[in-house]
């Protein structure tokens, strides 16, 4: 009776990772192009190649990472190159606050852990998930850790091979296009309230209006803005 | 040298950004303004995704612009990203092909 109540949690715990690649998947397609791009750019610039490709797993971040290189090999103030870095990157402190609840029973050491893969892809895949299953804490850690894992390969792999084959896709395969098709997809899932459609047009229009004036700052600034359309106002009980 | 600091002190700094709410509000009741906002932390960064894209890729927006069209209604009649890849992929490079 143990050895059968256990075996099906470990096959839960599987299908779960199995998932996690799943979801995740078709928003890996879209970065094979950005790491072989990132990669062909630190070949091309006078830039020491390996530091720079330890910032693929190092930073885990392609917008950042693709910010430093160019900024870094325009010769620009590194104090000035960390904080673009850092502000491209501030979104992820909405996405760990957006996912703490789902990670309800899991140690602190364990999301400490989890917390280095967490990226626009493998939160959005999790958010997904949550929004339709409910999963025991080992499962969604499991979740996470096979978008994380498959994530992890592809960019590092791509940025890999573009840095050291300098190679580029044929341009007649625009694969950069399936970065906006699957949020498409996504947001269709996504935003199936009033409120979640007025959010996402407003913090479009936030960083369509709003980065010619703050540059990389736009993307939290639209997330901070945006998601305060219609929630429930501070001291006000729901 | 310089361009190591600068590459740890992105990957700390960045750390330090993921880490900070998603272990800071482990086992801590979460006030309900701060979890309503959460709730739509989602389609929020999509939003902001999406016109980042845009912004940086100006000469294939509107081809990008009807096929997500098309992706966001495959993905909705059937429920599967998949379907979103497979509908609106196809169809933005017929587009560009024709010269959209």
């Amino acid at each position: 009776m143990i050895a059968v109540a256990f075996t099906r949690t470990r096959s839960a715990t599987r299908d779960a990772a199995v998932a996690g690649v799943r979801a995740v998947a078709p928003m890996a397609v879209a970065l094979v192009p950005f790491g072989l791009a990132i990669g062909a750019t630190i070949a091309d610039s006078s830039l020491d190649p390996w530091p720079n490709w330890t910032a693929s797993f190092l930073v885990f971040a392609g917008s950042a990472q693709f910010a430093m290189v160019d900024m870094v090999s325009r010769g620009e103030a590194p104090v000035m190159v960390v904080l673009t870095a850092l502000l491209i990157n501030l979104r992820f402190a909405a996405y760990g606050g957006s996912m703490a609840r789902w990670f309800g029973g899991t140690s602190r050491r364990c999301r400490a852990a989890l917390a280095f893969t967490l990226v626009d892809q493998t939160y959005l895949a999790t958010a997904n998930d949550a929004a339709k299953s409910v999963r025991t804490p080992a499962e969604r850690v499991a979740f996470f850790v096979g978008s994380s894992t498959y994530i992890g390969l592809i960019w590092i792999g791509s940025q890999t091979v573009g840095l050291v084959a300098g190679a580029s896709l044929p341009s007649s395969l625009d694969l950069g296009v399936a970065a906006p098709i699957s949020l498409c997809g996504l947001l269709a899932s996504s935003a199936k309230t009033t409120r979640a459609v007025e959010v996402a047009v407003v913090s479009a229009a936030v960083v369509l209006l709003g980065s010619p004036l703050i540059g990389p700052g736009a993307l939290v600034v639209a997330i901070a803005a945006a998601t305060s359309i219609g929630s429930t106002k501070k001291g006000e009980e729901s | 040298m310089t361009n190591w600091m600068v590459i740890v002190a992105i990957a700390v700094g960045t750390y330090a950004i993921r880490v900070s709410m998603f272990v800071g509000l482990a086992g801590r009741p979460v006030p309900a303004w701060l979890a309503s906002r959460f709730d739509v932390v989602g389609p929020a960064a999509i939003g902001a995704l999406l016109a980042a894209y845009v912004l940086g890729h100006r000469h294939t927006a509107p081809p990008v612009a009807v096929a997500g069209a098309v992706a966001f209604v495959a993905a909705r009649r059937t429920g599967n990203l998949y379907a979103a890849l497979v509908a609106g992929l196809p169809l933005v490079w017929t587009l560009q092909r024709l010269g959209m």
